[in-house]
């Protein structure tokens, strides 16, 4: 269901993430591995780790873009969240669960807004963690639904040693993602999100 | 409330666990007044199903009274009688739009496992281990139905529980299997195994148009069921069903093969006795000896619907 996406390009470390599993893809790209808004300047060119996903969701393109554009909305459904305040149009705080019952916390700006189509955000200081995110949205013909890509990229606290030991923990941050995007999908979807767990 | 409770390879007790609780706003709970086991609660019970816990509730054959609905039902009332299909499914999908209940995207909560295993996950089931969404089962005194507003229909007046507790999953399972034949006039179907899905299948064949039924097992009293059925039967343990098979079809083959077995195919060819030592030795699930000879008794161009469970190993 949710997809990795492939593209050529030098983020060595993404070889570690890549999953193929149900319908998240992996989304053919030509190019260079840099995105025209250059979400990677936060973090410098060759480090860090970058995680590539997409899901099919039947909404429209416009729907999907409002939900997202609100970040306040993405704790919903993006698990390791727990709260995000929009202080102004550009801006808005972050505050996230890390491995090992830690948080951390950023600021973060919209550097790119193309209402329906596109949205990008980057940390900046104070950040505990650099990082940035781009997310897609591409209606597909015939009523099929809307492709939602995101790219996002971090700087773990400790360095690449930080994201083996999350991934250890079970931690790994492309599943998180995944399954970030699969609830996504459930909420947009169906209204909630599927469970079998005692009280929510 | 009490429920069925797995405890491990052929053994399962009747615990008392808490009750089940309104969760998301289109559940609901209904109050179970009739459940039945089904035949792949065996691949469970015999160890076969993976990613099963002690104290996992089984069954997924049940209906009941709703005794407690979410807020965003408002097809269905407290008092109402509804029958619970197997599957759950959010109606909303791509899959559900199409009708492909089974196939839901949005109903396993535990769907990344199941992709890895199987491509893409099925929709959740009731009681069939955490694969398939680990929801509690209806082999209990109540239960949580997650999106009841799609799945859960509300049984006429004057129709007792026995008449209708087979929509669930057996009577829609066998009729699956018939339509999936693409029946046409004249047609002879060959159904492998008389349980409950086999019975259905033989009902719902002649349902659809079949000219004739070729029942095939080896116990006395499934064949006098699939007889009175209609159909004309084969014990595989007195004679050999492939050269009978072709005998009664005129050497051409029966029009459609119906695999109502599966997995736990029981038979004595040199094949068969292949699939028991690998499965005794984990090397695989299944033991497809029934879909085999289905295949090969099947007249050219014809079709093999396979309702019988499969593990895909």
């Amino acid at each position: 269901m949710g997809y990795p996406l492939a593209r050529t390009g030098k983020f060595t470390s993404e070889k570690l993430f890549v999953r193929y599993s149900g319908p998240l893809y992996t989304a053919l790209r030509t190019g260079t591995g840099s995105e025209p808004s250059n979400p990677a300047a936060v973090i410098p060119h060759g480090q860090g780790i970058r995680i590539d996903r997409g899901i099919t969701i039947q909404r429209s393109a416009a729907e999907l873009y409002e939900f997202w554009r609100n970040f306040e909305n993405l704790p919903c459904f993006m698990k390791h969240l727990e709260a995000v305040t929009v202080m102004d149009i550009k801006h808005s705080t972050w505050r996230a669960k890390a491995p090992l019952g830690q948080h951390v916390s950023w600021n973060a700006e919209l550097t790119v807004d193309e209402p329906n189509t596109r949205i990008a955000w980057r940390s900046v200081e104070p950040m505990d963690i650099p990082n940035a995110g781009t997310v897609q949205f591409k209606e597909l013909p015939s009523g099929r639904g809307t492709t939602v890509e995101v790219t996002l990229e971090y700087n773990p606290p400790v360095g690449m040693l930080g994201a083996l030991v999350a991934r250890l923990l079970g931690e790994e941050p492309g599943i998180q993602v995944e399954d970030d995007l699969r609830r996504f999908k459930q909420l947009m979807e169906t209204g909630e999100i599927a469970t079998n767990v005692g009280r929510q | 409330m009490k429920a069925l409770c797995w405890h491990g390879k052929n053994d399962v007790r009747v615990d008392t666990v808490p009750d089940p609780e309104i969760i998301n706003s289109r559940d609901i709970i209904v109050r179970i007044t009739s459940t039945a086991i089904c035949g792949s609660d065996l691949h469970i019970y015999n160890g076969f199903i993976p990613m099963m816990q002690t104290g996992d509730v089984l069954g997924h054959e049940f209906m009941g009274e709703v005794v407690e609905t979410g807020r965003a039902i408002t097809n269905l009332v407290k008092g109402d009688r509804v029958v619970i299909p197997f599957t759950i499914a959010c109606g909303n999908c791509f899959f559900c739009k199409k009708e492909f209940y089974s196939c839901c995207d949005n109903s396993n909560p535990n769907a990344s496992i199941a992709d890895k295993l199987y491509g893409f996950s099925s929709s959740g089931l009731f009681g069939y281990s955490h694969l398939y969404g680990g929801y509690a089962g209806g082999q209990a005194q109540y239960a949580r139905v997650p999106f009841a507003d799609v799945g859960a229909f509300k049984v006429p007046d004057g129709l007792p529980d026995e008449k209708v507790l087979f929509l669930t999953d057996i009577f829609p399972t066998g009729y699956m299997a018939a339509e999936n034949c693409g029946i046409e006039p004249g047609d002879t179907v060959a159904i492998w195994g008389c349980g409950p899905v086999g019975l259905f299948a033989i009902k719902s064949t002649f349902l659809l148009g079949a000219e004739r039924v070729i029942a095939i097992d080896r116990v006395p009293e499934r064949l006098q069921m699939a007889q009175n059925a209609g159909a004309e039967i084969l014990n595989y343990e007195q004679t050999s069903v492939l050269e009978e098979l072709k005998a009664q079809t005129g050497g051409m083959g029966p029009d459609r093969c119906i695999d109502a077995v599966g997995m736990e195919a029981h038979g004595h060819s040199p094949d068969h006795v292949m699939d028991k030592a690998m499965q005794l030795a984990r090397l695989g699930t299944d033991r497809p000896h029934v879909f085999r000879e289905a295949i090969m008794a099947c007249r050219k161009a014809g079709t093999v619907p396979l309702p019988g469970v499969y593990g895909g190993g």
